[in-house]
């Protein structure tokens, strides 16, 4: 004690330091890389055991290695099974399941590519044995059965109009084809059509000891762990598992731009890939590492330091460069908004380029080397890491000293390396540009590249471009026209000074009442009520006006004014016919719920556009877009317009639907008129 | 026979608590630099890794009105670099080092932390020390960071589903309290603010005295000790930090707000109170109430909510404990177009029932065990342990072996707590309702 003292005493003793230099690091340490204990069980399943006593507790993973199933026009079941293994056994419903787990304070959950069980040590013989009945005897009731399948029709829905979703499902689905395990998706139908058979046939083909991997870490004998596994698993009986074979699927032939359009999108989703075949056992696989780290690994890699430091197109872009026993993806990515998507595509394109024709500077590979030889060694904190070593080595069949050497083989990369393997898997002429994003927007700026552009679908089905339809011999200013004519007529709408509507609105089963009070020549007053109390309210007199939102008030800004200002009349289109300030251009005729319609672009004399859809029939407003700038965001608005009723000698639109979009996210609700008042019922008082 | 089984329930429980005990201290040294500075020292050399870490008792709630967002923008401007690291170079130092870094900002307090391979432990030290000892501030600095915590403010609040859910719930349970506002602040305060300001408020809490260095994994501690006071030895302490607690006054009726979140497509109902403080036993016993309702399959507002009725996607109940109060906040999503007032009832039903009776002794156990698990979970890191030995002497008045003992505290809280808390905490009339709804507040 006293000796250790007096160490600590000399040791204390401050050094003076050069601060003004980085700091020499000590030798680098000697990685121990501990070997699992391994057995096999008669039925299949290899046992892997990492002894970790710092923690009283015990971890076990059992993974089968399926690696790829195609699953045709059941795509879906695979995950739904899964999730029905989590819902009670033939001994024990769903809730007593549940009991058993939570009452060890235990973590025990399963999928369709195996299971997981997690506790105390003391607890760790129960929470495994309930794992190991939960893939061995599931109860696969009707009733989970039809709770998992609306669950996942319902968060099929949320995201039915995200673009980063729809993004990830056609860059598959057109990179692989539709028929490849890693180009199918679910959609709607595909999930309807499935029956709970459909999950009991996956089960049996699937869930089995054949091909199994059974990892057990932390506080336990290996002698004890191979007991427990062939206790609980030694018995088990399934079916034998052979790879699928799957066909190699082709690059595009030559560099296409593969575009899907949606409409509301404020961001465009840009993938640009290639596929490769890449293995973990090639002598490829390092260099390719270090390749991808350089062009898109991190935040201080060429597209990041491009596109977001240097350009301010997004706020990241990366790559990846997937090795996989099936063909991997060479993948750059980005969010990027609407206006900068050519020139993102560009400046992708031109940092790919550079990775295929110049070598790295030798400062880029070496902080490449450093950061995978830190990440190698921090990595190795998790004491599951050296079973998955292991587990590794046996599912890709690579050398038995592969994670021993890792850092030997990171650090005998070099420049040449990289330029070989950026020529051979990072493709120039055979690239898939996919972005997802309003066309109307993007895709003037995509042709100027020079590289073909496509159109899709969201479910990545080419969409065969008519050839534009010549716009038709008729004036904007004669459809708004037509527009007044068709609900009432210019001299009825004149007669009107004032309107008070009220609608409702549900949002997710929550109901609100609207109502909406105009007066000439411009005055307006919105209040939003749920249960009676005033959630919002927004009120212009004619010169000034205020938005009020939960005791948060907020006076309307001069552009704001301004731009209500503008009109002086009740029907918006009498302005646009009477005030020459009004420009009103043609653009199209699009299809609005299957119906053609005029594209009228409207540019007001504040210089906001904004955009209505005039059906050609019917004459009547079916559809207006708007885009707000708000705090920043963009957010843009759609109003499907419809419904229209005669009230005294107006037809009046009683029913919209109003879909919103930010950021890659939209949501939609519907308004319902339930009365309109015209000419009665507002006061200037209205409008304090 | 009742004395038997007694005597034998209390030898398990001895048996597992020292089994637990032996298995799991968290053995560290800690002493004070003259400077003040407070420095905790954990050895594991299992893997060879080494996390450093500073946690400066400093959030925002030391910020003043008008000056929103301050700690949080700190965060960012003190990776800008220091006298001896130029611009931009923080961050490269440390990933051409093998090593990763951070800095996360709460109410209460800021942390910033490396983890690097072991023989990178002296760059870490280095890093740290020029951070505290000299950072540059300047206009260059400020109006890089001002875009990047915008664009933040843009990706985690404003265009992340639910992401300014918490801030509306302090916003509304504290009036008094700087709790009010939220960590991110308000990017306008930032704008006005003059670079002076955000020197003197460097000067005045990014001192040594107010921080704590705490580094955990494969060191020598005698080697370190001697590192420490090399590298951070020669900072000049500042005046202590004062901080006087702003009392709430009570909730005298309920609070029902409504808030729209256009990244979101299904709404949130939940409703909040305010609970004592992070060193309070009651924040632990409401944290063992959040596993009553919510942890696992068979949690009481899981089982009946999404499995039975299948009226939510998910429920949520948690304590957001900080150091002058808690958020205590319940929750659902809602499945099928289920109302938000039912889902309401059927929270209000859970709650009164525990209010009312006892949890029987099987679901005690249960709790138990689940508290033992999450916390022998907490401990499987070094940058984790770093951060729980640091909390502990921040918060809980400089008791550093606070993690050593709060599974004992745990064990400790009888059914009759729990039922004393749910009644005296959770009360109806003392409480926000919010609707978190999708969409936008103008509707057309």
């Amino acid at each position: 004690m006293i000796a250790a003292g007096a160490l600590l005493m000399q040791y204390t003793q401050a050094q003076t330091i050069n601060r003004a230099k980085e700091p020499t690091p000590g030798p680098a340490p000697v990685l121990k890389i501990k070997d699992p204990v391994i057995y096999k069980l008669p039925n299949g399943i290899t046992v892997l055991v990492v002894e970790d006593h710092r923690l009283p507790k015990v971890t076990a993973n059992y993974m089968i290695d399926v690696n790829a199933v195609t699953e045709g026009e059941k795509a879906g079941v695979l995950n739904l099974m899964g999730s029905m293994l989590n819902e009670g056994t033939k001994s024990m419903p769903k809730a007593a399941f549940d009991d058993a787990v939570d009452k060890l304070g235990a973590n025990v959950s399963l999928s369709w590519s195996g299971g997981y069980a997690s506790s105390l040590t003391r607890y760790f013989k129960k929470a495994f044995g309930l794992m190991g009945l939960g893939l061995e005897e599931p109860a696969f009731t009707q009733e989970s059965f039809d709770k998992l399948k609306s669950q996942e029709l319902t968060s099929l829905k949320a995201q039915a109009r995200s673009a980063k979703a729809i993004s990830a499902r056609v860059t598959n689905a057109l990179a692989y084809g539709k028929n490849h395990p890693d180009g199918e998706f679910e959609t709607e139908e595909s999930i309807q059509k499935l029956t709970l058979q459909d999950v009991k046939n996956f089960y049996a083909k699937y869930i089995t000891p054949s091909r199994g991997y059974l990892t057990i870490t932390g506080d336990i004998k290996p002698a004890d762990a191979q007991l427990l596994a062939t206790k609980v698993l030694g018995g088990w009986k399934g079916a034998k598992l052979t790879l699928e074979k799957i066909a190699d699927a082709p690059n595009v032939a030559k560099t296409e731009i593969d575009l899907v359009d949606v409409p509301t999108a404020v961001q465009s989703e840009i993938h640009i890939v290639n596929l490769t075949n890449l293995k973990m056992n090639s002598p490829d696989y390092f260099p390719a590492l270090i390749a991808n780290y350089i062009l898109g690994g991190g935040a201080q890699s060429r597209l990041f330091m491009n596109l977001r430091e240097k350009h301010s197109f997004t706020y990241g872009a990366y790559s990846s460069l997937g090795a996989s026993r099936l063909q991997g993806l060479f993948d750059a990515s980005a969010s990027v908004r609407n206006a900068k998507t050519d020139s993102a595509v560009n400046e992708f394109l031109s940092e790919i380029k550079k990775m295929r024709s110049e070598k790295v500077t030798g400062e880029e590979l070496k902080i490449a080397k450093s950061l995978y030889a830190g990440s190698f060694a921090r990595g190795l904190e998790d004491p599951a890491r050296t079973a998955t070593f292991a587990s590794n080595i046996l599912i890709y069949n690579l050398p038995k000293d592969f994670y021993k050497t890792y850092l030997q083989k990171v650090n005998a990369v070099t420049v040449d390396d990289v330029l070989r393997i950026a020529q051979k898997y990072m493709l120039g002429d055979n690239l898939r540009i996919v972005i997802v994003g309003s066309a109307g927007q993007v895709a003037e700026g995509l042709k100027k590249t020079g590289i073909p552009v496509k159109m899709f679908d969201k479910y990545a089905v080419p969409v065969t471009e008519s050839a534009q339809a010549p716009l038709p011999d008729i004036k904007a200013v004669d459809i708004i026209k037509n527009y007044i004519n068709a609900i009432g007529g210019a001299a009825e709408l004149n007669k009107v000074t004032s309107i008070d509507a009220s609608m409702t609105m549900t949002l997710q089963g929550m109901k609100m009442n609207l109502n909406e009070k105009k007066m000439l020549p411009n005055k307006d007053m919105e209040t939003v009520t749920m249960n009676n109390n005033v959630v919002m309210k927004s009120v212009f007199d004619g010169d000034k006006g205020y938005q009020q939102q939960m005791g948060n008030k907020k006076d309307l800004t001069a552009d704001q004014i301004a731009q209500k200002k503008v009109f002086t009349s009740l029907t918006r289109q009498l302005d646009y016919v009477n005030n020459p300030a009004f420009k009103l251009t043609l653009k199209s005729i699009q299809k609005v719920n299957g119906a053609d319609a005029y594209q009228v672009e409207v540019t007001d004399p504040t210089g906001k556009i904004s955009t209505d859809y005039y059906d050609v029939q019917s004459k009547l407003l079916v559809k207006n877009e708007t885009t707000e700038t708000s705090g920043g965001n963009t957010v843009m608005q759609t109003f499907e317009i419809g419904d229209y009723r005669k009230v005294d000698n107006i037809m009046f639109p009683f029913k919209t639907t109003i879909t919103q979009s930010m950021g890659g996210q939209s949501q939609s609700f519907e308004l319902n008129v339930t009365d309109v008042k015209l000419n009665s019922g507002v006061t200037a008082d209205d409008f304090k | 026979m009742q004395i038997r089984k007694k005597v034998w329930c209390a030898l398990i429980a001895a048996t597992c608590l020292s089994f637990s005990a032996r298995a799991q201290k968290v053995e560290f040294t800690e002493y004070d630099l003259p400077n003040g500075l407070h420095v905790i020292l954990h050895t594991d050399h299992h893997a060879p890794v080494v996390a450093v870490s500073v946690m400066y008792h400093v959030g925002s709630k030391n910020e003043v009105a008008g000056r929103t967002g301050f700690a949080h923008f700190f965060e960012h401007l003190l990776f800008e670099g220091s006298d001896n690291i130029k611009r931009g170079q923080f961050m490269k130092i440390v990933s051409a080092n093998g090593g990763t870094n951070n800095a996360n900002t709460t109410q209460d307090r800021t942390f910033y932390f490396e983890v690097f391979p072991s023989n990178y432990l002296e760059t870490g030290l280095w890093l740290e020390s020029e951070r505290m000892m000299h950072p540059v501030i300047n206009d260059i600095g400020v109006k890089t960071q001002d875009e990047v915590v915008k664009e933040e403010r843009r990706q985690s609040f404003d265009n992340r589903p639910y992401g300014n859910f918490i801030n509306i719930v302090a916003r509304d349970l504290f009036t008094a309290h700087p709790y009010h506002n939220g960590v991110i602040g308000e990017m306008k305060d930032i704008d006005a603010a003059k670079l002076d300001e955000f020197k003197q408020f460097f000067k005045q809490y990014y001192v040594p005295n107010n921080a704590v260095l705490t580094i955990a994994g494969d060191i020598d501690p005698i080697k370190t000790r001697a590192l420490t006071s090399s590298y951070f030895g020669p900072i000049p302490g500042g005046p202590a930090v004062v901080y006087h607690k702003t009392e709430e006054p009570p909730l005298s009726k309920p609070i029902v707000d409504t808030f729209y979140d256009a990244n979101t497509q299904i709404p949130l109902i939940a409703v909040a109170y305010r609970v004592p403080g992070r060193d309070s036993r009651d924040a632990k016993v409401m944290q063992m109430i959040s596993n009553i309702l919510s942890q696992g399959g068979s949690s009481r507002l899981y089982k009946k909510m999404v499995d039975d009725k299948k009226e939510a996607l998910q429920v949520l109940a948690f304590n957001y404990s900080l150091e002058d109060y808690g958020m205590y906040i319940i929750g659902a999503l809602p499945n099928n177009g289920a109302a938000p007032d039912v889902l309401k009832k059927d929270i209000d039903d859970e709650i009164v029932k525990l209010q009312t009776e006892l949890i029987s002794q099987e679901d005690y156990d249960k709790l138990e065990n689940q508290m033992e698990d999450n916390y022998v979970n907490a401990n499987s890191r070094q940058i984790g342990i770093a951060e729980h030995l640091a909390d502990g002497y921040t918060f809980d008045h400089k008791h550093t072996n606070d993690l050593n003992e709060e599974l004992a505290v745990y064990k400790s809280i009888t059914r009759e707590e729990i039922k004393d808390a749910a009644k005296k905490y959770l009360d109806a009339n003392q409480r926000l309702v919010l609707y978190y709804l999708p969409g936008k507040a103008k509707a057309k």
